[in-house]
This record gives C-alpha cells, sequence and structure tokens, in this order.
C-alpha cells in the first residue's frame, strides 16, 4: 500500500463515516433502548446504575474499610469512581463490540451494510451511560465543594480515549469474525489491564521498576487526567495527553484500516 | 453504457474437511492448500442496460442468489470485474434488520436508513410507507404482534420505497394477500416505466415471463442462455425436466380406477401448430382437438359453450401412472388455466408401450375477453403433486374466442346490480 492509496482509503472511510451518522445514531438508540426495552422504568436504569455503584463503593471502603482516612486520598469512594468510569466506557465498549458483527450477519449477508458503524453505534451509546455517571459524579462533587476550571480540558482526554476505544473496537469485532475465541480472550485481557490501570490506586504507590511500564498504559493517562482536574483541580501534564494521543490516533487508524481490509470477507466468512 | 456490467465474473467457496485444515492453512501463510475448491459462479458476462428488467432463474444451487449479492457489494468476486452504477437498493431478505422488539414506525426509520435514507428522506415518505403497508394502528405496536403477513407488508413497503435506480429483487414479491401483491406487482411496474433497471431471481417463471424484457438462465454456476424470457423459461424447463428424469417412476395418485371410460372416444391424430417440446419422452402427444357436442371440430368457440377438449398420448415405454392435462393461455401467454386427470380426479389405468390413451375434457368456455387462446397439451407421470413430464407441447391448439358481449379486462365477472336513490 502507497502512502496515497493509504490516505484515500482514510479519507473515504472517515467521509463514509460522516455520511453514516444517522445510521449510527439509530443504532446507538437501539443500543439504549434494547438494554432496557420493555422494563418498567426503561432509560432511568441508566441513572441506577452508577448510583447503586457509588453506594455500594461507599458503604464497603469508606464505612468498612475506613480508607479515606488510612489511606489518605480524601473522599476514597469519589476518587475510586472517578477512575472507574472512562474504564468502564472503554472495557463495555470494547466488549460489546466483539459480537457486534456476528450478531447482524444477517444484516451483512442480505444488504449492503457499512458494517463499521456497529462498533461506534456501541461507542455513542456507552457515551451517553457515560455522561449520566459523569453528570452524578459531577453533583457530588459540587455538593461537597467547587470544581476548578480545569474540567473544560475533560473533553480533550475523552477524545483521546474515544479514538483509541473505537480503533480498538473494530479490531476486537473484526478478529472475532475470523476467530471466535476473541470474546474470551478479550475478557481475560481486559481483566489483567483493569487491574494494571491505577484506578485502586494511585500511580504514586507503584513500585518504581514498574511505573514505566504503567506510562505505556494510555488508560493510566485518561484515569490520572480526570482525577487532576476532577479532585485537586489541576492541569493534567501535556506529557500524559501527548502519550493518550499517540496510542489513540495510532490505535484508531490501525483499527479503521485492519476493520476495512478485512471487512471485504465478511459475508464470506460469517 | 450498461448500468450492470459483469466480466469474467467469478465467485470461489474453499470447502474445509475438518477445521483443522482451515488452521493449517493459516499457519502456512496460505502458501499450500488444505481445501477443496467450489465455484459457486463461473465466468459470468452481462450486461444489464439501464431501464431493463432482467429474470435470472436457474435450478437451487445455480448461483441466482450469489449473483445478486455479488451485484449489490455484499460478497468480492473471487475473479473478474463488477461495476454498477447508481444507487442499488437490495431486497434480499425482507426485513432484515426488523427488531420484533420495536413499534413497526421505529422499524421503519431503523430499516429505512439501513438501505441508505436520511432522517429527512425518511420523513418525506413515511406517510407513503404506511400507506402502502395498510397495517393501520398497529404502526406504532411492536414488530412482534404482528401477523408474519403484516411483517412482511411493511418490510416490502419500505424497501420497495427507497427509490433507487438499481433494484435487486430476490424472490420476495410472493408476500401478502392478493391485494398486497397486486399493489407490489403495481409498484414494480411503475418503477420499469419510471426506467429504473430491475434485476430479480424468481422461481416464478410466470412472473419472469410477464415481467422482464429479458432473461438469463444459470445452471450450476454458469451463465447457459441469455435472451428472450419465453423462450430462456422454455429452455430451463428442458433442461429441468431432463435431469429430473428418473429410473423409478413416481407412485400414483390415491385414487380408485374409475369407470370413466366413454367408448366413443375416438383416437385424435393432429396437432395443428407447435411452438415448443420437451419431455422425457415416454409417452408422445399423439394428437389434440376442440371438438363441440355434436363432435364438430372448432377454431372458434363463444362464451358459455360446452366443448370438448380431446388429448391423445402414445406411450412409448410402459407408464404405471399416466396423467394427460393441459393449459389455456391467452395471446399474451398468460397462463389462464390448467387441468389434468389427477386434478380432475380420474385415474388413468397402467399403459404398456404402444397403447393410445385418448382423455376428453369437457370445458364450459368461461365469459373470458374475445381473441384468441391457445391450449398446450402434455403427458406426464406420477401423481398431482409430483411428476415427470413426457410431453409437453406449447400452444399446440388455437381458439378464438368470438365476441358475444363487450368484456372489459380479462373476464366479464357475473355481476347483479340493483339500485335505490334516497333523499
Amino acid at each position: 500500500m502507497t502512502s496515497n492509496q493509504f490516505l484515500q482509503i482514510s479519507t473515504n472511510f472517515i467521509s463514509k463515516l460522516i455520511h453514516h451518522r444517522y445510521l449510527i445514531w439509530n443504532f446507538a438508540m437501539r443500543e439504549l433502548k434494547q438494554r432496557y426495552v420493555g422494563s418498567f422504568m426503561g432509560l432511568f436504569w441508566a441513572v441506577v446504575h452508577p448510583l447503586i455503584l457509588l453506594v455500594s463503593y461507599t458503604f464497603v471502603f469508606s464505612v468498612i474499610f475506613k480508607a479515606d482516612r488510612r489511606w489518605g486520598l480524601g473522599n476514597y469512594p469519589v476518587f475510586l469512581f472517578c477512575g472507574i468510569l472512562p474504564w468502564l466506557f472503554f472495557q463495555d465498549t470494547v466488549l460489546r463490540s466483539t459480537n457486534s458483527i456476528l450478531e447482524h450477519a444477517h444484516l451483512i449477508k442480505k444488504t449492503l451494510f457499512p458494517s463499521e458503524i456497529l462498533p461506534l453505534a456501541i461507542l455513542v451509546a456507552n457515551l451517553l451511560n457515560h455522561a449520566v455517571g459523569f453528570l452524578i459524579l459531577l453533583g457530588v462533587l459540587l455538593w461537597q465543594r467547587t470544581v476548578g476550571w480545569p474540567i473544560l480540558l475533560l473533553p480533550l482526554f475523552l477524545a483521546g480515549l474515544i479514538l483509541f476505544t473505537a480503533g480498538l473496537s473494530w479490531i476486537a469485532a473484526a478478529l472475532n469474525v475470523f476467530m471466535r475465541d476473541t470474546a474470551q480472550m478479550l475478557s481475560v485481557i481486559l481483566t489483567f489491564w483493569f487491574w494494571f490501570t491505577p484506578i485502586f490506586y494511585l500511580p504514586a504507590m507503584v513500585p518504581s521498576r514498574f511505573r514505566p511500564w504503567l506510562a505505556m498504559n494510555p488508560l493510566t493517562h485518561v484515569v490520572e487526567a480526570y482525577r487532576q482536574m476532577l479532585l485537586f483541580d489541576r492541569i493534567p501534564t501535556w506529557q500524559s495527553a501527548a502519550i493518550l494521543y499517540a496510542f489513540g490516533a495510532s490505535i484508531f487508524i490501525l483499527g479503521g484500516v485492519f476493520f476495512r481490509v478485512s471487512k471485504r470477507e465478511f459475508a464470506d466468512v460469517i | 453504457m450498461p448500468v450492470i456490467s459483469l466480466q469474467h465474473l467469478s465467485k470461489k467457496y474453499p470447502i474445509y474437511h475438518k477445521p483443522s485444515d482451515k488452521l493449517k492453512e493459516l499457519l502456512t501463510l496460505r502458501k499450500r492448500a488444505f481445501h477443496d475448491e467450489f465455484w459457486a459462479l463461473h465466468d459470468i458476462n452481462l450486461n444489464i442496460e439501464s431501464g431493463s428488467t432482467v429474470g435470472i432463474i436457474g435450478a437451487n444451487g445455480s448461483g441466482k442468489s450469489t449473483l445478486l449479492q455479488l451485484v449489490a457489494g455484499i460478497l468480492r468476486p473471487s475473479l473478474g470485474v463488477i461495476t454498477v452504477r447508481g444507487k442499488v437498493a437490495a431486497l434480499l431478505e425482507l426485513g432484515a434488520g426488523f427488531n420484533p422488539n420495536f413499534t413497526g414506525r421505529e422499524n421503519v426509520y431503523m430499516n429505512a436508513s439501513i438501505l441508505g435514507l436520511q432522517k429527512a428522506e425518511v420523513d418525506e415518505r413515511f406517510s407513503e410507507i404506511e400507506q402502502f403497508a395498510s397495517i393501520g394502528e398497529f404502526i406504532d405496536q411492536p414488530v412482534k404482534t404482528y401477523s408474519s403477513g403484516m411483517f412482511m407488508r411493511l418490510a416490502f413497503a419500505v424497501a420497495i420505497n427507497v427509490d433507487p435506480e438499481v433494484l435487486l429483487v430476490d424472490e420476495a414479491l410472493a408476500v401478502g394477500d392478493i391485494v398486497f401483491q397486486h399493489r407490489c406487482m403495481h409498484r414494480i411496474d411503475q418503477l420499469r416505466r419510471a426506467g429504473k433497471t430491475i434485476l430479480f431471481v424468481s422461481h416464478d417463471l410466470q412472473a419472469v415471463t410477464r415481467f422482464c424484457d429479458r432473461t438469463v438462465l444459470l445452471d450450476r454456476g454458469s451463465l447457459i442462455e441469455d435472451g428472450e424470457p419465453y423462450a430462456v423459461v422454455q429452455k430451463y424447463l428442458e433442461i429441468f425436466f431432463e435431469r429430473e428424469r428418473r429410473q423409478k417412476q413416481l407412485p400414483g395418485d390415491d385414487l380408485p380406477v374409475i369407470g370413466q371410460i366413454d367408448p366413443t372416444i375416438t383416437v385424435v391424430n393432429t396437432i395443428p401448430h407447435m411452438d415448443h417440446r420437451f419431455g422425457n419422452g415416454r409417452a408422445l402427444i399423439h394428437g389434440i382437438l376442440v371438438l363441440n357436442t355434436k363432435h364438430q371440430v372448432l377454431n372458434q368457440v363463444r362464451a358459455e359453450d360446452l366443448v370438448i377438449v380431446r388429448i391423445t398420448a402414445r406411450v412409448e415405454e410402459k407408464i404405471e401412472y399416466p396423467i394427460i392435462g393441459f393449459t389455456l393461455r391467452d395471446h399474451l401467454n398468460v397462463e389462464i388455466s390448467s387441468t389434468n386427470t389427477s386434478y380432475e380426479k380420474v385415474k388413468l389405468p397402467p399403459a404398456n408401450t404402444g397403447d393410445y390413451i385418448t382423455v376428453d375434457f369437457r370445458v364450459r368456455i368461461p365469459p373470458m375477453r374475445p381473441g384468441s387462446y391457445s391450449i398446450s397439451p402434455a403427458v406426464a407421470s406420477g401423481n398431482i403433486w409430483e411428476h415427470d413430464i413426457c410431453d409437453w407441447i406449447d400452444n399446440a391448439y388455437i381458439l378464438t374466442l368470438v365476441e358475444t358481449e363487450l368484456v372489459y379486462g380479462m373476464w366479464k365477472l357475473e355481476v347483479e346490480a340493483s339500485y335505490r336513490v334516497t333523499h
């Protein structure tokens, strides 16, 4: 592939995604409604889930473990919640995307269907879920104190995370068409990844010889940035943004190209 | 310039005998093949001009659906080139993407966006779609509460209102009740007249001859015939019945051999006309005549006349369960009606080589539109559900229906009109 071809494929791919925004939105809405369809409270469940999570953390960590005082991290449940929100967005999107192509096999075999939008629709749906969780978190924070202007930088980090998540979701979705054990493999990898991301702990608690490895994890920078901005009113370092964007952009492009190329075989293999 | 152009198009599928073969192949980076090849389509060349309606026929597994999927861009050809100009809508499966838990309205929006419409375009066409499907208030009910007919109607309504330049249809026409089928046919006719290109796969040979300007015949992945629909359909029937020719004869009908034997029946031995003939040759049509009740030969009939259609078949090889019948067609080759001995619950006795079987069908001529009609006689062996055609002659006898009263349309209905004026 020459660089010219590469550029052409990429711009085609992106303009197609923009062209299909209505379709993406439709699938995202369906994805959301499907989770709550037929349920009595409907979309209210989207609020209940993060709320229950926050309440349980408070009970376990603040009441039972008394972690707030012992670890000196301030309000530990809020600390935890800050980290776990972007992580859940990332994990849910990648996991749900893995099966998305196979779930819509009939569409891929029977219609000319832009299958690349499926992982994106899941991403958009999870983004809305993420927004709900984030508003709850913000509410809790504002109840206790004010939140400074660095929060305005949050979309920058969220955008980096979106790029990274989208790219990885494409790779997972396409791989799973050819190797059905991708989903199993991924859940193992994601479990490991979860504990290797400073969600329950601070990076400073990690022994120094592991720290360079931790810095290679783009999720570290997202979680850290969220905390810096929300809990400490601090601007994250530009290095963490750079690392996140280096990963995000390259995985996004890699995932897009990988999906584009393997997509041709989908209808034959499914 | 053709809208659809296929050049040396081939599609092959690898057949792996064990899953581990596939792995072996991956591990050798596909340098060695561990599979057999199956060619679903082989070297197809086809140019389709804008505004034409082309039918694709062929037995099951001949590659018809694969061809449509390739034209639609769903599958990629293994060899060859496809060029398609214009927006394509593929009706390969009605209601693909319909989710039973969502309402009809939600599914219409979803399905239409899958078929490539933006929201504003769906808004614009929604009332038309709703009207076309005519499912009333069910439009706001979950699709799982629909009858299968309603489901199909809604799905078809969406697909047909997408307004593509090229429409690909796979066996989707035979949906819904008669009223709906009429509406579909009407809509497809409209699309044809609007200059859309239609490519459609069907087993309904009648529909193919009626709707298409051109028909192609696929056989085991190869294009073997391409041309005027009627001729191609005949070729298909010929090949099909030839292949179906069996060593063992099919069982007969579960009917007693009834003594409808009429000693006044005589063998007829003229075949006035022969458009096309096919069959396995175990028996041959020997003659056909249409007589009045005084046994005078008729070429002209009137509505309500009682006539006798007399058909003689000569048996060439012993047949256990012979069936004789005929098809009535109008001048456009549209099938008006068919019948045979089996259908009329007359079981013919087993016949030996050299026997002549002659059957009289007494028919009341219906009040059809005046004009010329043809009778195609056939002899077969088997039962009403399953039989091998021994001999079939197209349009062997031509009848003219003379005008006795004015008929609008195809048929004079039996009508009694009455009235009342109220103030």
